[in-house]
């Protein structure tokens, strides 16, 4: 069933209906969520309502991480089988990912103005994170530059491998450093937020992941028409 | 400029509700448009029955 995805007029034809149902349940998920998260939610005892901000800070934050992963994935795809598929699902993710990347970075930093009174400080995770920010912006720039689409593919798979080692630098630098940015909430051995408060979080992060496949699955199938025609 | 909490958060709600929409806006500017699309139908067309009438003729 997956395999058949790699043939473009299959993926074409499942992109193009499946791009809509997934943004509707994208909105329908982040409303709820929203709405959960501001105003079900209760208050945070130290920081007020301005925590509030997590109900889409941290989706954007990690959604800039997630697309990157998800990126690479086809980008070795696309250096072992060179797809179309691959090469447009590759070169879709970028800017979504790039869009996510800043939201993270400005709602975080319209967050840390009340929290730790300034808008932007030399973090580690801040700094990794817009080091990740200008990672996407040279790989979209670097995906333009060859005329070969071919050759610019390749370039663009080495680029994206190269700089996944910023990744595990933005997850782990709360760990490695003494930063301001606090340390994990959420992790693998489960989570330290109130049920009442992670509720509106997880349907927050679950909209913004649909809508953001959405929308990438939409530009992936327009590049795909694209790429054939040329 | 400093901001109260919830203005805060609403700016961050408006501010990532935007950037979504943007995006989605602009995955529909992404590919061909439509009129490049037409025309190159109607080159590659117009390109066949010239072919076909040189193969005849």
């Amino acid at each position: 069933m997956l395999g058949q995805l790699a043939s473009p007029p299959k993926f074409h034809a499942v992109a193009s209906w499946l791009w809509v149902w997934l943004l509707l349940a994208g909105v329908l998920l982040l409303g709820f969520g929203l709405y959960t998260g501001l105003f079900l939610a209760p208050v945070d005892g130290q920081q007020g309502e301005v925590y509030r901000a997590i109900y889409v800070h941290v989706p954007a934050a990690w959604m800039s991480m997630f697309l990157y992963l998800v990126a690479c994935g086809y980008a070795m795809l696309n250096w072992v089988y060179r797809s179309d598929v691959s090469a447009v699902m590759m070169r879709a993710l970028l800017p979504t990912g790039a869009w996510m990347t800043a939201l993270a970075l400005i709602t975080g930093a319209l967050w840390g103005k009340p929290t730790w009174g300034a808008y932007w400080v030399w973090d580690a995770r801040m700094t990794s994170e817009l080091l990740l920010l200008f990672i996407y912006l040279g790989l979209i720039a670097l995906g333009q530059l060859a005329t070969d689409p071919a050759k610019a593919d390749r370039v663009l798979a080495v680029g994206l491998l190269i700089g996944a080692v910023n990744i595990p630098l933005i997850y782990l630098s709360v760990v490695f450093w003494n930063t301001l940015h606090q340390g994990y909430s959420v992790s693998l051995g489960g989570s330290r937020i109130h049920p009442d408060i992670a509720m509106g979080m997880w349907l927050s992060v679950l909209g913004f992941w649909l809508i953001c496949a959405s929308t990438v699955l939409n530009r992936a199938r327009r590049l795909l028409v694209q790429r054939r025609w040329q | 400029m400093n901001f109260d909490a919830w203005q805060t958060v609403w700016i961050c709600v408006a501010l990532s509700v935007s950037v979504l929409v943007l995006d989605g806006v602009f995955a529909f500017r992404a590919g061909p448009d439509k009129t490049e699309l037409a025309r190159k139908s109607q080159r590659s067309s117009r390109m066949a029955r010239m072919g076909k009438k040189g193969s005849t003729q």
